[in-house]
């Protein structure tokens, strides 16, 4: 999270300063510092929040799943699967799970349907439902759900990987766009001031920055957009 | 106008939204150009205005036949999560009627409608044609194929063969499908790197502008 807020002001200060270099404009920095970080602060970083949180418990999900079955496969009982990976939980799954100890077992895994709300844990479920009413081989019968949810952490991963390359990418085009403005104000000095007094430069200018905030909500929403198919507050995802 | 309100509904979309969405976008763009062109004293805006108006319209109307692929795609990943599904509790030892109605819970609102009618139609009529009729909802071929496959296994039995055949027949399937997948979502973050390009448009624009004015400021002086 600290990462994401320094980021924040990095990009607020860059456009500040930027948006003051190439205007001579105290009124266009002090609007542009204020909408930028209002949005940052509050929009985009819940954006990020959400995805971060999402992809984790994801991944959470996964490798509880996967735990639990080669557990259960050697254990054979629900229970001492459970207190065997009891070790690797993280805190605030173990948070979860104290709200509900003094439950039985399938009571407690269902429990966990609330902090893992994806299709493939409520299968899950269903599988362990299952083999507690029928028994059989653990790792035939959850094969293809781990095998499916499988799938979906190598699209993630694969995604994730791709998504690290096109923000660098992001970063270095916009950053030439901002440098090009910047050398209005260095590299023109005669243009720049005949011009910048005029109104028409200014609200142009202000155009720009606006057309980049509206560039960083749009990649914010493709950027963190988060199509892993599960239950969110009990409707369908 | 009933077949455009008609159109609009089989998009999901509301006819009443996308009229005022119509009528606020001709409306912003009318204000605006005429904000611009009286403020300026320049009508040569008003032509700009026009244009802009009819490129409005026009990616308005486009975005329909966005709309409607898109959901053509979304059926398309509903029946492979339909059929992931399915063999999760085929392999669990449901037979294929109740495996419908397990899979039904985790499925859209539409994919629930084609279930119940597959499943209403199973009732009346135990030959391949439910499965047919339930195949026809959707465009790739090999929908057809899995679902005739599936017959087969209701009507020869659910054995670990019947099962291993389905998921080898679905396997190739889902892995052209997950290809789809990451490349659309290559594709939408590859689409992001054409608006610095669009940004530098606008720098170009304002370095045109300060030398247009400044052209006009020495045609004032002379």
């Amino acid at each position: 999270m600290k990462k994401i807020i320094l980021v924040d002001i990095t990009i607020v200060f860059v456009v500040g300063l930027s948006s003051y270099l190439c205007t001579d404009n105290l009124y266009l920095m002090c609007g542009v510092i204020f909408i930028f970080a209002l949005y940052l602060f509050i929009v985009f970083n819940r954006m990020y929040k959400k995805q971060l949180s999402n992809i984790n418990r994801y991944h959470e999900c996964f490798n509880f799943m996967n735990d639990y079955i080669v557990s259960l496969n050697t254990n054979q009982s629900l229970l001492g699967a459970f207190a065997a990976i009891q070790n690797n939980f993280s805190k605030e799954l173990d948070i979860e799970i104290e709200g509900v100890k003094d439950t039985d077992i399938i009571q407690k895994i269902e429990y966990l349907q609330g902090y893992f709300p994806f299709h493939v844990y409520f299968l899950f479920c269903q599988i362990i439902k299952i083999y507690d009413k029928q028994g059989g081989n653990i790792l035939n019968m959850s094969s293809y759900l781990i095998k499916q949810a499988r799938s979906v952490e190598e699209y993630i991963d694969t995604t994730e990987k791709y998504r690290s390359q096109k923000i660098i990418e992001i970063i270095i085009l916009w950053s030439c766009c901002l440098l090009i403005l910047i050398f209005i104000r260095f590299g023109l000095n005669q243009f720049f001031s005949t011009i910048k007094n005029n109104l028409i430069y200014v609200i142009f200018v202000g155009a720009f920055y606006l057309f980049l905030l509206l560039f960083i909500h749009m990649s914010g929403l493709v950027l963190f957009k988060f199509d892993v198919r599960g239950f969110v507050k009990n409707e369908k995802n | 106008m009933k077949k455009i309100k008609n159109y609009l509904e089989s998009l999901n979309l509301s006819f009443k939204k996308e009229i005022l969405l119509f009528i606020i976008c001709n409306l912003l763009c009318i204000a605006i150009v005429l904000v611009v062109s009286i403020i300026s004293k320049n009508y040569l805006f008003f032509i700009v205005g026009i244009l802009l108006n009819i490129g409005i319209n026009i990616s308005l109307i486009m975005r329909y036949s966005y709309i409607k692929s898109n959901i053509i795609k979304n059926h398309e990943s509903e029946f492979v999560y339909f059929i992931q599904y399915l063999e999760i509790f085929l392999s669990n030892k449901y037979n294929v009627y109740s495996s419908f109605l397990a899979v039904k819970e985790y499925m859209s609102d539409w994919m629930q409608n084609r279930i119940d009618e597959l499943i209403n139609d199973i009732d009346k009529d135990k030959s391949i044609n439910p499965y047919i009729n339930f195949a026809k909802n959707f465009k790739a071929p090999v929908v057809s194929n899995v679902m005739m496959n599936i017959y087969q296994m209701v009507n020869e039995g659910e054995d670990e063969m019947r099962l291993q055949q389905f998921d080898l027949l679905f396997v190739k399937y889902f892995e052209n499908y997950q290809e789809i997948r990451i490349d659309k979502r290559k594709k939408n973050l590859d689409n992001l790197s054409i608006y610095p390009l669009i940004g530098a448009g606008i720098i170009t624009i304002i370095l045109i502008l300060g030398v247009v004015i400044i052209m006009e400021d020495m045609i004032n002086v002379l």
